[in-house]
């Protein structure tokens, strides 16, 4: 047998692809997670001015947001933080493995502060009003400063998944240099800032909630406002910072992804203005909240909040996932989950030459033995595990698919050896830019192409089944048949 | 597959990174962490069941007392259960990742609704805990209330049953092909549940109520120094504490010998000093909780808790030798490609002990000590200079976290 190369089976989602299915549910998490740090912070500065001012009523405020982040971020958050890590497992093992084997420590170091925080929330929220004032304090100036902790070890993880930024780490291994790369602090920055402008458009809802009239309301829901304008701008600024620290090839991207209308304006401001639409519409409402706080209703801030959801964190989570694109973790692991160069610090080596040398379904651990060995008849099965092992973590396969779908992208086109053109040119040589280099054999690539001519022309379906259909009733004349028809008898006279 | 084949499977799907770490670490952190996680599950599990079984009895006071009790304790417990599983979770896929990736790529559908069920009967449970939460109506409450209880508990009880599924899954690498691809034609929807041995699953299921039973007894010990907790209601918690530790543990030892009579012929599990040190400790937990007096010291009442601790730990232990053997024909080797980082290894340990032990003690200490005062409880010396050490500690961790940054950062562009 040839030398095996670690993929695990594959979980295939048709339509929307496994990438939507983790987008989904990190998307939830990340505005969960978000307001939870924020929040933090938010409380630390409220309940040091209530403890400094002796305004004890403040803590109402607390109170009710704490109980609200129980169940906003407690139950969604906390169940969607290891839910990200169960659908990465499930879409992506190789993937997730990497980053655990190279993070383990940094990864059970965040375990700790995260249950400390499980415990403090509870801690904060269920003593307010029980325990003396100054030591309820401690409790939340550790709850906050162990969410951070929280926040920085994550990111640290996070922005690996871009790149280590120099080659220090790929010689070393060191976890520490995978760790604090060129990334991490300009995402560390922009994630905080953001942090606070979440939490303070979720408090939005809890100022709404106190009745109309009470100071409570305007004096907290000022300071919320404040909070989260100064996020919204910190949040700007840090990203353009972010953008300065991606590789180049994740600027490529981003050029790419533009429409073309956008095309001969700087990237950097281009980039911006999507985002910035979101970020102007937030900024005003929490301007509106800080000039009229008894002004705000719950049905609104509530609205603010999915608009923060579905405008700005769903985009924004989707532009970076699409930026470190072919990569997944550290520029080493494609997308596809093959190591694409050598990590000497690890002994870890490139694949990509061994699978053009032996083919994907030859060295791969889990392809049935029948589909090992392509022939004439299972040339069709063969290129369909080829397509769903290579493709399907960032390409839809059905042709209406909404992931990037493969037949769209190749035009269309049911010309076999135009598609195994593509595969043994630009796809081999790896010079497209957000594509993995993926070189098979000749007989894989003939294969492969088959597959999806089939699937383009619609004679089988993206799970390979033939798709029968009843044959075609003879057509019904037309006048320009018939018109044809006559002409040729004439031509024929 | 013949051994030799899935030998080479195996060891071509582990992580090509290796273990920054002796394996044997990752091992005891692994058993350690995973009874820590098994405890609260069972906490969950088992006073989630007495707070339906109390609310159908709220109109004595007694027990509608004790539904809102175990409402309460359900609520924190999940919490509890899902932050302490992570650690194992993380341990699992460090060194045993062909198995856990793979069981769960061939249950994925499974993985992903577990997520959302988990999320879905977590919140019921608060809606629950919402109508639940008021003693002094809790008597009030509609029946229809229980509804949502129930179909909390069932949820979370079914995504018990999928973690046992991908844990269970993951000890037959022969099988997996088999699973993956029947008859030569991968099946990639990730729909089956391939594996499951029920009497196994419900051993960790029915230990809940031991779990429960033990935690009674303290509970019913914390609050005798409360005036406001009616000695009746107390000594009824402890009571149905001991009557819930004898119940769990006849189920234990029941499916547990089921479990154990299925087991592979060549573990010869009963010719193992293991398996009936086990068994003694099943026991002595029933045992030790029916000596406990009503109003007994604190010691006698808290150390069953103890007990069950050990049990729990060495159950952990167990399910590790398993694990061994059943790879065993395989010659799975843990430690294939170690490289140490002992500077990570340092940095994780020292902020477990100082900083998640100083924290917890903190928290601990001060809850422990407010929730023996009915009103306000103000810090009394010990606490409040505990409660400063905790709040230097984590600012200096968060110093030295962006001091070693700033040194990785600046040794790296230079």
């Amino acid at each position: 047998m040839s030398e095996l190369i670690g993929l695990y089976p594959t979980w295939y989602v048709p339509q929307i692809g496994t990438a939507w299915v983790m987008g989904i549910i990190g998307t939830i998490h990340v505005l969960a997670s978000n307001t939870s740090v924020g929040a933090a912070v938010l409380f630390a500065m409220l309940e040091s001015r209530a403890v400094r001012e002796n305004k004890p009523e403040i803590m109402q405020y607390i109170k009710k947001y704490g109980m609200f982040l129980l169940v906003f971020s407690y139950i969604w958050g906390s169940v969607t933080g290891p839910g990200i890590w169960y659908s990465v497992t499930v879409a992506s093992p190789r993937g997730i493995s990497a980053l655990i084997h190279n993070f383990v420590w940094a990864w059970a170091t965040e375990w700790v502060f995260f249950t400390v925080e499980v415990i403090g929330v509870y801690a904060l929220v269920y003593t307010i009003g029980k325990i003396d004032p100054k030591t309820h304090l401690k409790i939340t100036w550790t709850f906050v400063v162990s969410s951070i902790a929280t926040l920085v070890l994550i990111v640290g993880i996070l922005s690996f998944m871009m790149w280590p930024g120099n080659d220090r780490w790929y010689l070393t291994g060191s976890v520490f240099d995978a760790f604090f790369n060129l990334n991490f602090a300009a995402q560390l920055a922009e994630r905080a800032f953001l942090m606070l402008t979440s939490a303070a458009v979720v408090g939005t809802i809890i100022v709404a909630a106190i009745p109309k009239g009470n100071a409570l309301r305007q004096d907290v829901g000022k300071t919320v406002a404040q909070l989260g304008l100064f996020g919204l701008v910190g949040g700007a600024l840090s990203f353009m910072w972010y953008v300065a620290t991606l590789p180049p090839n994740a600027l490529v991207i981003l050029k790419d992804r533009l429409p073309h209308w956008f095309g001969y304006v700087d990237f950097r401001v281009t980039t911006f203005i999507p985002l910035a639409i979101t970020s102007v519409l937030i900024g005003g409402y929490l301007l509106w909240v800080y000039l009229k706080p008894q002004a705000v209703r719950v049905p609104m801030a509530a609205a603010m909040v999915v608009i923060l959801l579905v405008a700005g964190i769903w985009p924004e989570e989707r532009t970076r996932e699409s930026l470190r694109k072919p990569w997944v973790a550290g520029q080493y692991m494609y997308s596809n989950q093959i190591i694409g160069r050598d990590v000497p610090g690890l002994g870890i080596q490139d694949e990509v030459p061994i699978i053009a040398k032996e083919g994907l379904l030859k060295t791969a651990a889990f392809v049935p033995a029948d589909l090992r060995v392509i022939t004439p008849q299972n040339q069709m099965a063969a290129g369909r595990l080829l397509a769903v092992m290579s493709c399907s973590n960032c390409h839809s396969i059905n042709r209406d698919g909404p992931l990037r779908p493969l037949p769209q992208l190749l035009h269309g086109t049911t010309d076999v050896a135009m598609i195994q053109g593509f595969l043994a040119g630009p796809l081999a040589h790896g010079t497209v830019p957000y594509m993995p280099k993926i070189d098979l054999p000749a007989d894989e690539q003939k294969a492969l192409a088959t597959f999806l001519a089939a699937v383009n022309a619609g004679t089988v379906d993206a799970e390979g089944h033939p798709i029968v259909r009843a044959a075609a009733p003879a057509p019904l004349p037309t006048a320009l048949a018939q018109a044809a028809a006559v002409s040729t008898e004439k031509a024929k006279d | 597959m013949d051994n030799a084949s899935v030998s080479a499977m195996l060891h071509a799907l582990q992580d090509p990174a290796g273990l920054p770490a002796p394996a044997w670490i990752f091992q005891y952190l692994n058993v350690l962490t995973w009874s820590f996680h098994i405890a609260f599950v069972n906490l969950a599990l088992g006073s989630g069941l007495l707070a339906i079984i109390a609310f159908m009895r709220r109109q004595q006071a007694a027990w509608a007392r004790l539904s809102v009790a175990m409402t309460g304790v359900a609520k924190v417990a999940v919490s509890m259960a899902i932050v302490l599983g992570v650690a194992p979770l993380l341990f699992t896929q460090t060194i045993y990742d062909p198995s856990w990736y793979t069981s769960n790529v061939l249950s994925a559908f499974w993985v992903i609704f577990f997520i959302f069920s988990l999320g879905i009967g977590y919140t019921m449970w608060f809606v629950f805990y919402f109508k639940n939460h008021d003693v002094s109506h809790a008597a009030e409450a509609p029946d229809a209330t229980v509804w949502w209880a129930t179909g909390a508990l069932s949820l979370l009880i079914f995504d018990g049953f999928i973690m046992h599924v991908l844990s269970y899954q993951g000890l037959f690498p022969q099988k997996w092909m088999q699973w993956y691809a029947p008859h030569g034609v991968p099946v990639m929807n990730g729909m089956g549940i391939h594996a499951f041995e029920l009497p196994r699953f419900a051993f960790f299921i029915v230990m809940s109520l031991t779990m429960t039973g033990v935690f009674l007894l303290g509970y019913a010990r914390y609050f005798r120094a409360r005036d406001d907790f009616p000695a009746d209601y107390l000594d009824l918690a402890h009571r149905l504490g001991v009557k819930t530790a004898y119940w769990g543990v006849a189920l234990q030892l029941i499916t547990g010998l089921l479990w154990a009579l299925g087991l592979p012929s060549y573990m010869q599990v009963f010719t193992q000093p293991l398996f009936w040190l086990t068994l003694v400790l099943i026991v002595g937990v029933a045992l030790y909780a029916r000596q406990v007096p009503v109003g007994g010291s604190a010691l006698q009442a808290y150390s069953a808790m103890a007990f069950y601790a050990f049990m729990a730990l060495l159950i952990s232990v167990d399910r590790e030798a398993l694990r061994v053997a059943y790879l065993a024909p395989f010659h799975y080797d843990l430690n294939s490609k170690p490289h140490d980082e002992w500077g990570a290894v340092f940095w994780f340990f020292a902020t477990l002990i100082c900083v998640g032990g100083g924290l917890v003690t903190f928290y601990s200490t001060l809850l422990w000590k407010a929730g023996k005062v009915k009103g306000l409880y103000t810090a009394d010396r010990m606490v409040s200079r505990i409660g400063d050490a905790a709040v230097w500690i984590n600012f200096t961790w968060l110093a030295v976290f962006f001091a070693i940054g700033v040194w990785a950062y600046v040794r790296n562009v230079v």
